[in-house]
C-alpha cells in the first residue's frame, strides 16, 4: 500500500504544481518559471527542517514566503513583457536558479548512520546542500514517524484546501477581474481594473504555491539536487495545465493526475512508456484543443448537480459568468 | 456509454490496487526486486546491467535454483524501470518493498536515484523511533562516494572508489620511478555528481595526503563540445600527471582537443566513467594512454563465459565492468539467501529481510564467480582487488594487475 | 583566469573559437526564428530535426560511406521530412487554437521521437554515443599565435552559404514575398491571394532544412552523434533566438555568435561553474530592458 500512498503523494504534489502555473495563467501570464520557485521552496524548507530542526509546517510556510518574495522580484520587472517573451524570461530564471542550487554549499556536519572508518566515508555526512553532491538526509518524515499513508492524507487535505481557494477565487470579484485581464488587458484597464496589481498578485501566489509543493517534494524524496529543477520539469508543469484545460481549476487537477498516473499504469508496457506518454500528450492537444475539461463542461456538470438537488435549473443566461467562454484568443 | 467507460476504468484501477497473489516458498520461488533505467537516457547503463542479471538468473535457475529451508526454489526477478528519475525511483522502491514483498531490492545504476531510494531506509538499526524501511538494498554501481553509508540496509559491490584512486596514484608514482610529479593537472566535469564527489572526496584527499598541489585545475560540463579554453590552460602547465574526474563523453572531447593542441601528459588517469567502449569508438588514437580502474576486466579468463554470452546477446565485443558486477550480484544474493537461514514465507518476510541484511553485512571471504574472495566492509561496500586498464593500440589492455604487476606501462 | 603574458592572446583566441562555435547555434536558431516570426508559436519539436539530421548524417557518412556533400544533403532532406511531419501532426490540425496548444503538442512530439530515436540507436549500435565521421578533425590553420580549427571554418562557411541562400529566397523569390506577406498577417496574406497553408508548409520545410544542416555540423564539430542532440538544440536554439530578437533572422545569426562567444569567454574570464547562470542572467536582463532582443523591432501596444 505504501507504494500507492507514494503515488498519491506525487499526484498531490503535481496537482499543486499545476495549480501554481494556473494561478498566473488566470491572468493570461504563461509562466515557465515554476521549477525555480519549486526549487526555492524545496531548498528553503528542507534547510529549515534538516539543518535547524524546525517543524515541517512553519518550514513549508517559510519556503512559500521565500518563493513568493522571489516571485515578486521576478514579476515586477518582467510585467512589461508581452506573451511568450515573459515565458522565455521565466525560463532563463529557472536556469539561473538551477545553476545556483547546483553550486551552493551551506549547512552543518551530521552524524554517521553507521560506524564507518573506510576512506570512502572519510567526510562526515553533510546536512545541507553540498554543491553538485546534492542535499542529503532530509529525513524529517522518518524521524517524526510520519508514515507514507499519513503524509499522503495530509497532502490530500492540502490539495482540497487549495482547491477550495481556487473554487472561491473563481467565483469572487477578484477571480472575474483576473479573467478580465486575461481576455483583454487594455479593456480591463479601461473599466478601472489594475491589471498590473492583479498580474503581480497572481504570479506571487503561484510562486508561493510552487514553494509549498517544493517543500512537500523535498521531504518525500529525502534527497534533492539543483539539477532536479530543470527546464523539462518546468515545461511538464505547464503541460498539465494546457492538457487538463486552463479555463477552470479542474483542468490542472486532471492533467496532473493523468500524467502522474499514466507512467504507473503503463508500467506493464515496460519499454514503450515514454512513447505512450508523448503520444497521449500529442493526441490530447490535437483532439481537445481547450484541454480535457472546459468551462462549459464544468458548468453543465454544476447545473446537473443543482438540478438533481433542487429539481429546477438554476443557471440562467442572466447569471454572471454565464456567457459562452471565449478561450481562444489569437 | 460514458458510464460504461467509467466503470471499466474504475475496474481497471481497482484491479491494479489489489495486492498480487502471494508466491513464496510454497510456490517454489524466492522474490528479488530489481530496478534499472530501462527507458530514457539511462537505458545505456540499465540494459547491460539487466542482461548481466538475467544471464546469472537463467544460469542459477537452470542449475535447479536456490536451496532455501531444505527446498530448491527458483529465483524470481521483479524488474522495474525507474527511468533514472528520482520520483519514479521512490515509488518503485515502495512498490517493490510493500506491494511485491520482495526479499531484497537490487539497483539502481544512478547514484542520484539510489541516494533517493536509500534515503527511505532505516538510518539506525534496531531503532524503534526510526520508521524508515527495513529491506536490504544493494546496488551494483552507484559509485558516488559515500552513498552506501546512508543506511545500514544499503550495500554496494562495485568497490570503494577512493581506494581505487589512492592505489592508482601510488601506482603511477611507482611507475614514474618513485619521482615526484613536476606538474599535476586536474580536470573536473563539474555538473556531474559522481565526478564532483570523486574529485572532492577522493582525488583531493589523495593529493592533500601527499602534499601535492595542482599546477592547474580546470572544469567542464558533461555535454560540452568545445574544450579549447580548458586545454590551452592545461597545455601551458605542461602536465606530467593529468587527472580526469570525468566520464567518457567529456573525456573524449577533451582528449581530442589535447591531441589537436599537442598536449601529451606522461600519465593520464580517470575514474570508472572511462570504462566504456565509446572511449575508443569516439576518441580513436587521442585517448590512448589513459588509465582507469576496473573491477572485472573483460578479457579476464574468469569472465570468459559471461563475455561470450553477453556478446551473443548484444553483438558487442566489449563488456563494461558493471555487467559483470550485476551478474556477480545475483550469485551473491543466491549465496546470502542460502546461508541466512530464511524461511521464505509471507509471514516471515520481515524476519527474513533482517536475516538477509545481517548475512550481507557479515559477508566474509565469499568466493565470487571470478574466484576472488570478497568481504563486506563497515560502510556496506565490498572492498575488492582492482585491476587498472589502459587504452593501447585501439583496444583495452591491462595496465596493472594485483598478481601480475605492471603489464603495459 | 590569470593575468599573464598569454592573457590577451587567449582572450582573442577564445573569442574566435566562441564565434565559430556560435555559428552552429545560429543555424539551430534560424529554424526557431522562422516559425516564431511567421506563426507566433514555440516549436519545441524543432530540435528533433537537428537530432534526426545528425542521425541521417551518421548513417549516410558513417555506414554507407557516402561522400560528405551527399551525406550532408541526406541530413538536410531528413530535417525537412521531420519538419513536414511536425507541421502535419502538431501544427495544421490545431492552428486556430491558443498558441500554447501547438507548443504542448510539439512537446509531445519531442518526447516521443527522442525516445524512438534513442531506441533506434540502441537497436542498431547498443549505445547512444556514436563516432561521427570527420576526416579533418585534427587539421588546423595557424596564424602566428592564433589557431583555427578546419572543421570550424567549414561550419562557418556552410552557415554563411545557407544564410545567403535564405536571404535570396526571402527577398528575391515569389515564395519569399509570400513568406513576408504571411509574416505581416495571415488574414491579410489570404486576402491578397497568398495560399497561407502552402506558404507555412514551405516555412516549416526551410526551418527543417536548417535544422538538418545544424545537426550534421553539430555532429561534425563534436565528432559524435547522439539521440539527445534534439534536447540540447531545442534549449540552445531557443535561447539564441530570444537573445537575437524573437522572429528575426539576422537576430538569430548574431544571437548565435554572441551566445557562443559569451559561453566560452565567461568560462575563460569568470567562474566556470556559473557559466550557464551568467549567460541566462544576461539573457534575463536583456529581456527585461530590451524585450525585442538585440535585433527585433518594437511591437506597439494596442492603445
Amino acid at each position: 500500500m505504501a507504494y500507492w500512498y507514494t503515488v498519491i503523494s506525487l499526484m498531490c504534489i503535481n496537482t499543486i504544481l499545476a495549480w501554481s502555473v494556473y494561478s498566473s495563467f488566470m491572468t493570461g501570464t504563461v509562466s515557465l518559471g515554476q521549477a525555480g520557485f519549486f526549487a526555492i521552496g524545496a531548498f528553503a524548507s528542507a534547510s529549515l527542517t534538516a539543518i535547524y530542526g524546525w517543524h515541517i509546517v512553519p518550514a513549508t510556510m517559510m519556503g512559500a514566503v521565500a518563493a513568493a518574495i522571489v516571485g515578486l522580484a521576478i514579476a515586477i520587472p518582467t510585467l512589461r513583457l508581452k506573451g511568450l517573451y515573459l515565458t522565455i524570461a521565466t525560463v532563463a530564471f529557472v536556469e539561473v536558479i538551477r545553476v545556483v542550487f547546483h553550486n551552493i554549499k551551506y549547512g552543518r556536519d551530521g552524524e554517521f548512520a553507521i560506524d564507518a572508518s573506510s576512506a570512502d566515508a572519510r567526510q562526515m555526512p553533510w546536512i545541507g546542500p553540498d554543491g553538485p553532491l546534492g542535499f542529503r538526509h532530509i529525513i524529517y518524515l522518518t524521524e517524526h514517524h510520519i508514515t507514507p499513508g499519513e503524509y499522503a492524507m495530509w497532502l490530500v487535505l492540502l490539495v482540497i484546501a487549495f482547491g477550495v481557494y481556487f473554487w472561491v477565487l473563481e467565483r469572487s470579484r477578484l477571480g472575474f477581474a483576473m479573467r478580465a485581464v486575461e481576455e483583454d488587458e487594455i479593456a480591463a484597464q479601461g473599466v478601472g481594473l489594475s491589471h498590473n496589481f492583479l498580474k503581480v498578485f497572481a504570479f506571487a501566489i503561484g510562486a508561493a504555491i510552487a514553494g509549498v509543493a517544493g517543500s512537500l517534494y523535498a521531504h518525500l524524496l529525502t534527497f534533492i539536487t539543483g539539477d532536479d529543477f530543470n527546464i523539462p520539469l518546468t515545461v511538464m508543469m505547464l503541460a498539465y495545465v494546457v492538457i487538463g484545460g486552463g479555463q477552470t481549476f479542474w483542468g490542472p487537477i486532471l492533467g496532473a493526475l493523468i500524467f502522474t498516473l499514466l507512467p504507473e499504469i503503463a508500467r506493464e508496457t515496460k519499454e514503450f512508456r515514454l512513447e505512450l506518454f508523448g503520444i497521449a500528450m500529442l493526441a490530447t492537444m490535437v483532439f481537445r484543443q481547450h484541454g480535457l475539461i472546459t468551462r462549459d463542461m464544468v458548468r453543465r456538470a454544476e447545473t446537473r448537480i443543482k438540478t438533481a438537488f433542487t429539481g429546477r435549473n438554476t443557471i440562467g443566461p442572466d447569471e454572471p459568468g454565464a456567457p459562452a467562454p471565449n478561450p481562444t484568443k489569437k | 456509454m460514458k458510464h460504461v467507460k467509467t466503470l471499466t476504468f474504475a475496474a481497471g484501477v481497482s484491479a491494479l490496487l489489489a495486492a498480487p497473489a502471494m508466491a513464496f516458498q510454497d510456490e517454489g520461488t524466492v522474490r528479488l526486486g530489481s530496478t534499472e533505467p530501462l527507458t530514457g537516457p539511462g537505458a545505456v547503463y540499465g540494459q547491460p546491467t539487466i542482461i548481466g542479471k538475467k544471464i546469472a538468473i537463467e544460469e542459477i535457475n537452470a542449475a535447479g535454483g536456490i536451496m532455501i529451508d531444505g527446498k530448491k526454489v527458483k529465483l524470481d526477478l521483479f524488474s522495474e524501470d525507474d527511468q533514472a528519475k528520482p520520483d519514479q525511483g521512490v515509488s518503485i522502491f515502495r512498490k517493490l518493498e510493500s506491494s511485491d514483498d520482495v526479499l531484497a531490492i537490487t539497483g539502481t545504476i544512478y547514484s542520484r536515484v539510489s541516494e533517493t531510494m536509500w534515503g527511505l531506509l532505516q538510518k539506525k538499526l534496531d531503532d524503534p523511533n526510526d520508521t524508515g524501511l527495513q529491506v536490504p538494498a544493494m546496488s551494483f554501481l552507484s559509485m558516488k562516494a559515500g552513498v552506501a553509508s546512508i543506511s545500514p540496509w544499503a550495500f554496494r559491490n562495485a568497490g570503494v572508489e577512493c581506494d581505487q584512486h589512492e592505489q592508482l596514484i601510488d601506482l603511477v608514482q611507482e611507475a614514474n620511478g618513485g619521482a615526484e610529479f613536476q606538474s599535476v593537472v586536474a580536470a573536473l566535469e563539474s555538473n556531474e555528481a559522481h565526478s564532483a564527489a570523486a574529485w572532492r572526496v577522493c582525488y583531493q584527499g589523495s593529493l592533500k595526503k601527499r602534499n601535492w598541489d595542482t599546477k592547474e585545475y580546470v572544469e567542464w560540463f558533461e555535454q560540452d563540445t568545445d574544450f579549447s579554453v580548458q586545454v590551452r590552460r592545461i597545455r601551458r602547465a605542461k602536465p606530467d600527471l593529468f587527472i580526469l574526474s570525468s566520464h567518457y563523453q567529456a573525456n573524449v572531447g577533451a582528449m581530442l582537443e589535447m591531441a589537436r593542441q599537442g598536449v601529451t601528459p606522461k600519465y593520464m588517469i580517470s575514474h570508472i566513467g572511462a570504462d566504456a567502449v565509446e572511449m575508443i569508438d569516439l576518441g580513436g588514437k587521442a585517448v590512448e594512454g589513459v588509465v582507469f580502474p576496473s573491477t572485472a576486466f573483460f578479457a579476464d579468463p574468469g569472465v570468459k563465459s559471461l563475455l561470450d554470452e553477453y556478446s551473443k546477446r548484444t553483438g558487442e565485443w566489449y563488456m563494461p565492468a558493471f555487467t559483470y558486477l550485476a551478474y556477480e550480484g545475483m550469485y551473491l544474493m543466491k549465496h546470502v539467501f542460502e546461508t541466512a537461514g530464511i524461511k521464505n514465507q509471507p509471514d516471515t518476510l520481515a524476519e527474513d529481510r533482517r536475516k538477509v541484511r545481517d548475512a550481507l553485512a557479515s559477508l566474509k571471504d565469499w568466493p565470487n564467480p571470478m574466484g576472488l574472495k570478497l568481504t563486506m566492509g563497515a560502510t556496506g561496500d565490498i572492498s575488492r582487488p582492482y585491476v587498472y586498464v589502459t587504452i593501447k593500440d585501439g583496444t583495452f589492455k591491462l595496465w596493472w594487475h594485483p598478481t601480475k604487476g605492471y603489464m603495459n606501462p | 583566469m590569470q593575468f599573464d603574458e598569454f592573457f590577451f592572446i587567449d582572450l582573442i583566441q577564445t573569442g574566435i573559437d566562441g564565434a565559430m562555435l556560435g555559428s552552429v547555434y545560429a543555424l539551430m536558431a534560424i529554424g526557431f526564428a522562422l516559425i516564431w516570426g511567421l506563426l507566433g508559436i514555440l516549436n519545441l519539436a524543432h530540435g528533433q530535426t537537428v537530432a534526426f539530421g545528425m542521425f541521417a548524417g551518421l548513417v549516410s557518412a558513417g555506414h554507407l560511406k557516402l561522400p560528405i556533400p551527399i551525406s550532408f544533403a541526406c541530413a538536410v532532406v531528413t530535417g525537412v521530412l521531420v519538419a513536414l511531419l511536425v507541421e502535419r501532426i502538431c501544427y495544421r490540425p490545431i492552428r486556430r487554437a491558443h498558441e500554447l496548444v501547438p507548443m504542448i503538442a510539439t512537446l509531445g512530439f519531442w518526447i516521443t521521437t527522442e525516445e524512438i530515436l534513442q531506441k533506434i540507436y540502441f537497436h542498431m549500435y547498443f549505445k547512444d554515443f556514436m563516432p561521427f565521421p570527420n576526416p579533418f578533425t585534427m587539421t588546423r590553420f595557424t596564424f602566428g599565435e592564433f589557431v583555427i580549427r578546419f572543421d570550424y571554418v567549414v561550419t562557418m562557411s556552410v552557415a554563411v552559404v545557407l544564410v545567403a541562400a535564405l536571404y535570396f529566397v526571402i527577398y528575391r523569390s515569389r515564395l519569399g514575398m509570400a513568406l513576408r506577406m504571411v509574416a505581416a498577417g495571415h488574414d491579410i496574406a489570404h486576402l491578397m491571394g497568398v495560399n497561407v497553408l502552402k506558404t507555412l508548409r514551405s516555412a516549416f520545410m526551410i526551418a527543417g532544412a536548417f535544422g538538418g544542416a545544424a545537426g550534421y555540423l553539430l555532429g561534425y564539430v563534436a565528432n559524435m552523434a547522439n539521440p539527445y542532440a534534439g534536447s540540447m538544440a531545442t534549449v540552445k536554439g531557443l535561447f539564441t533566438m530570444i537573445l537575437g530578437g524573437a522572429g528575426s533572422i539576422p537576430g538569430a545569426i548574431v544571437g548565435g555568435i554572441v551566445l557562443g562567444f559569451t559561453e566560452l569567454e565567461s568560462a575563460y574570464l569568470f567562474s566556470f561553474a556559473y557559466r550557464d547562470a551568467i549567460a541566462m542572467g544576461l539573457l534575463f536582463l536583456l529581456l527585461v530592458f530590451r524585450p525585442q532582443g538585440l535585433f527585433g523591432t518594437r511591437v506597439e501596444d494596442k492603445i
